[in-house]
């Protein structure tokens, strides 16, 4: 009987601390550098992809998407109300670079950071 | 002379002196009487900009204005070059006028006089002052609040006053020195701002650089708050930071402390407040604290009140 219960102690625990490591992981705040660019010119290989205001005015205007390109790979943004930050994209894509706060998600393999705060790193 | 003729006559003679009786003048005095009391020139006439299109003109209150003989006050506004001007009659009692349809670059010239009630005024007791407006500031070039960050910050400490790409104020990083006008700097528990090359950043060997004057005695939150009897170009400017933890007037400010900038080459003159909250100048928490500013540009060299 003791060894049943020890037992069951013994999975509880692990499930516990799993998912508190999941839940960590989930959550956890980090800052991602890189650069604002427009969809349209990541999927056609523009070698020059900074963006000036108007350009960037210009993708917005016409639902192209903004993502941020860091270290090769494309990251859709998000802000916290799960609202894509197209708007707040805009606005600092004339930066050469910029710093997300926020949580990272991959799902079905597209990268995706959930975004607090960005400022401009130029 | 027939009887008939006669009669005729004394009936014109009546009618004239019934029609002379019933006109007849009843007031003692003359009818335009004329008063030898001119009221004197305003005092304090200062001027502000509060945003793009409009100019506060500021007074004091006229120590004659219980004065029955004073009747009101003829203020004009003309823009500079031009022939056209905007007259307006204000109560005697007023204190300020807003001039809103000013155009950004353009010089007006704004003179008040008091007039007595023969609508007369001395052209000696006419003041005038001449202002224009300024560009107003509360976003930067990626329309978020204007923050300057600490020394300890990943995030820019320089500003650019404006920046031509952004249409507004820029905050950069150490690496991009060669457009700080301004900055601040946190390093060994203090918090100054002011003048890019005298923040002590010994990397900083080619900024724009800006000189700055003290800090006004002022405690505000907005910048269209404050008028001034003096152009800008008056002040005494030069290279150096204000030390937000000691100055004694940035300790008593509770909203906010404002100074005036120029560029070097005395060309672009602004004004910068930077916002006091809960006590504290820094904001935010960590490595990231910064200070909060506003910034009134004039993007039009040479406009007068940066005439030099």
């Amino acid at each position: 009987m003791k060894k049943i219960i020890l037992i069951t102690a013994l999975i509880f625990s692990f499930v516990f601390i799993n998912a508190s490591i999941n839940a960590n992981a989930a959550t956890k705040v980090q800052t991602f550098k890189g650069q604002i660019v427009s969809l349209d010119d990541v999927l056609s290989g523009a070698k020059n992809k900074q963006l000036t205001k108007a350009k960037a005015q210009e993708c917005y205007d016409n639902n192209v998407p903004l993502v941020v390109f860091i270290s090769n790979k494309v990251y859709f943004v998000k802000n916290e109300d799960g609202s894509y930050a197209f708007k707040k994209l805009k606005d600092y894509a004339h930066n050469k670079k910029v710093a997300l706060k926020g949580t990272k998600k991959v799902k079905n393999g597209i990268n995706c950071i959930i975004m607090s705060n960005i400022e401009s790193l130029d | 002379m027939n009887l008939k003729k006669l009669h005729g006559i004394l009936a014109v003679l009546l009618l004239s002196l019934f029609v002379f009786t019933a006109c007849e003048e009843t007031e003692d005095g003359p009818l335009n009487p004329s008063t030898s009391n001119y009221p004197t020139a305003v005092t304090g006439l200062a001027a502000g900009c509060a945003d793009e299109n409009t100019i506060i003109f500021a007074w004091d209150e006229h120590n004659q204005n219980a004065e029955s003989w004073f009747k009101d006050f003829l203020i004009t506004i003309r823009a500079e070059g031009s022939i056209d001007s905007t007259t307006v009659v204000l109560a005697k009692t007023a204190t300020e006028y807003k001039f809103e349809n000013a155009v950004e670059g353009t010089i007006y010239n704004f003179s008040i006089v008091g007039r007595n009630d023969d609508n007369e005024y001395r052209t000696s007791s006419i003041a005038t002052i001449q202002w224009a407006t300024a560009s107003q500031f509360k976003k930067n070039d990626n329309n978020a609040d204007i923050k300057v960050y600490a020394s300890t910050s990943d995030f820019g400490s320089g500003l650019q006053l404006y920046n031509e790409d952004g249409e507004a104020p820029k905050v950069w990083k150490i690496a991009s020195q060669a457009n700080w006008n301004l900055g601040l700097v946190t390093k060994n528990n203090q918090v100054k701002f002011g003048s890019a090359s005298a923040l002590g950043y010994s990397n900083l060997t080619t900024c724009a650089d800006a000189e700055i004057t003290s800090l006004f005695n002022v405690d505000v939150d907005k910048l269209g708050d404050v008028v001034f009897e003096e152009k800008p170009a008056t002040f005494t400017y030069s290279k150096k930071t204000i030390d937000l933890l000691n100055d004694p007037i940035a300790v008593k400010a509770t909203k906010g402390v404002m100074f005036f900038v120029r560029t070097l080459d005395k060309k672009h003159y602004a004004k910068i407040l930077i916002l006091k909250k809960n006590g504290s100048f820094l904001q935010g928490s960590g490595d990231d604290q910064y200070v909060q500013v506003y910034v009134s540009y004039q993007k039009v060299e040479n406009v007068p009140f940066a005439k030099h």
